[in-house]
């Protein structure tokens, strides 16, 4: 009999894990892993905005050395440009291919304006390497701001890796945690649901203050700006779910009892 | 009927919640005994790779006695200014010398010395009216001079020259003696980036710290 209760006991607690890693990483299958999630995230923190300006100010850059005025780097790409560039390669990523960002609209406008920039101030240039080490600097400003992520090249694969087989995990958990919960109720009978979201809740908001306190959101900083809030973001936002489906598997513990105590209290007695 | 009822629902409440209270505690231990560690180190790594940290603004500071500065501007601040009387240039002189910085004066080289610590200061501004576009125009003898916090710094050109850019990735950041070394793109009226520099030495000529 003790056995029996003791295994019993074992068998919750194994359900109630595997039901909190089921939640976690449901919870990493929909953000983290879903590129649709990190569009959102993008448009959020005026990702492509932010890039825009980015490119812009570093041009400008590069212009002040050059001898040249603002209007050689007029209307060389546009803010649409840089959203189509950016969803390519964060899909890219997603599905772990390769890509290069295609710059030659952006050098052929270039060449256009410094020829016209020429022409407006009577200037003939006979060797144009100088010229051409302009334009190549500038078109690799587009290039760099656009494509931070090429430096990071084994994200791709564990993003790529755990959009396939997170949800066939999730699938198999699923089905673990329901055959289980089963067996528990057919041969424990007691508060088997209950135990199960509360450990889940417990469970989930220790691991949303283990993460809240040793990682410092606030002051990421990783190449630049705005991935650099793009991160921050991501982190907030997964503790936040955190405890938010904590909170929530609670109520739900919460709900279960009342309906086992009510309606199948009186289901027995009738 | 509702007093047992509520009775009954309260019992099953607490009871779940020791046993799941129970229940985290123990996987707790369990991590913590098997894998708390490495996802620590992990997390440490992690926030090493990305932390930002918060600069502490400071003024820079020298040592009366040995003449080394005891605080050293943040990367980008600007701390004096630098001047060349001959062309009737004065430029803002900022600590590194990234396209941001340039843009708004000269760039001190992060890795040279700085004035008075008796080293190579090596440092570039761009070919513009205002920056160092007369570089080229100083001759041996004429004045530079440094204007920081803690004292001015007087030099003398000593040469001026065209360098590639790979010549002057050579330069030798010694600490024997202290030598000016300024620099600017080459044709200062090119069009676009050029690969050659124009590069003027200086040697230390006269200081006067700041009391």
């Amino acid at each position: 009999m003790k056995v029996k209760l003791f295994f019993n006991y074992l068998l919750q607690f194994c359900v109630s894990v595997l039901f909190f890693l089921l939640v976690l990483l449901t919870i990493c299958r929909f953000t983290i892993f879903n590129s649709n999630y990190m569009f959102k995230l993008l448009e959020k923190t005026n990702y492509y905005d932010t890039v825009y300006d980015s490119i812009a100010d570093e041009m400008e850059n590069y212009l002040v050395q050059s001898g040249f005025d603002d209007e050689v780097i007029d209307d060389i790409y546009t803010k649409d440009q840089v959203r189509s560039d950016v969803n390519t390669m964060i899909e890219k990523i997603y599905n772990n291919e390769s890509y290069t960002i295609e710059t030659a609209a952006i050098e052929t406008q270039l060449q256009e304006n410094i020829n016209s920039f020429l022409d407006e101030h009577n200037i003939t240039i006979n060797d144009k390497t100088s010229i051409n080490n302009f334009a190549k600097e500038i078109v690799g400003v587009y290039k760099s701001k656009v494509d931070v992520f090429n430096k990071i090249s084994f994200v791709g694969k564990i993003l790529n890796l755990g959009q396939k087989y997170l949800f066939v995990a999730v699938i198999i958990l699923a089905i673990l945690v329901v055959v289980m919960n089963v067996i528990l109720i057919k041969g424990f009978k007691k508060n088997v649901l209950p135990i199960m979201f509360f450990t889940s809740m417990f469970l989930l908001l220790a691991s949303s203050i283990y993460f809240g306190n040793r990682i410092d959101v606030e002051h990421i900083n990783l190449y630049n700006n705005y991935v650099s809030t793009l991160l921050s973001t991501i982190l907030k936002n997964f503790i936040v779910h955190l405890r938010v489906i904590g909170i929530a598997s609670g109520i739900v513990g919460l709900f279960t009892i009342l309906v086992e105590k009510m309606f199948f209290a009186k289901k027995g007695k009738k | 009927m509702f007093k047992k009822n509520f009775k009954k629902i309260w019992k099953a409440i607490v009871r779940s919640l020791a046993i799941a209270f129970f229940f985290t505690c123990l996987f707790i231990t369990i991590t913590y005994f098997v894998c708390l560690k490495k996802i620590d180190t992990y997390l440490v790594f992690f926030n090493n790779f990305t932390f930002s940290g918060v600069t502490e603004e400071h003024k820079i500071e020298i040592d009366k006695l040995t003449k080394e500065l005891v605080h050293y501007p943040n990367y980008g601040d600007q701390y004096g200014t630098i001047s060349l009387p001959t062309v009737g240039i004065k430029v803002n002189l900022y600590h590194g010398d990234s396209m941001s910085i340039l843009k708004r004066g000269a760039g001190h080289y992060a890795g040279s010395y700085f004035p008075s610590e008796g080293g190579t200061i090596l440092i570039a501004a761009h070919n513009r009216r205002e920056y160092f576009k007369y570089l080229p125009k100083l001759n041996v003898g004429d004045p530079i001079v440094i204007d920081t916090d803690y004292g001015t710094f007087t030099y003398t050109v000593t040469n001026g020259r065209v360098e590639t850019i790979s010549e002057l990735e050579k330069l030798d950041i010694q600490h024997e003696e202290e030598i000016l070394v300024l620099y600017t793109c080459y044709p200062v009226d090119a069009l676009g980036f050029t690969d050659k520099r124009y590069v003027v030495y200086a040697k230390l000529e006269g200081v006067a710290y700041e009391s």
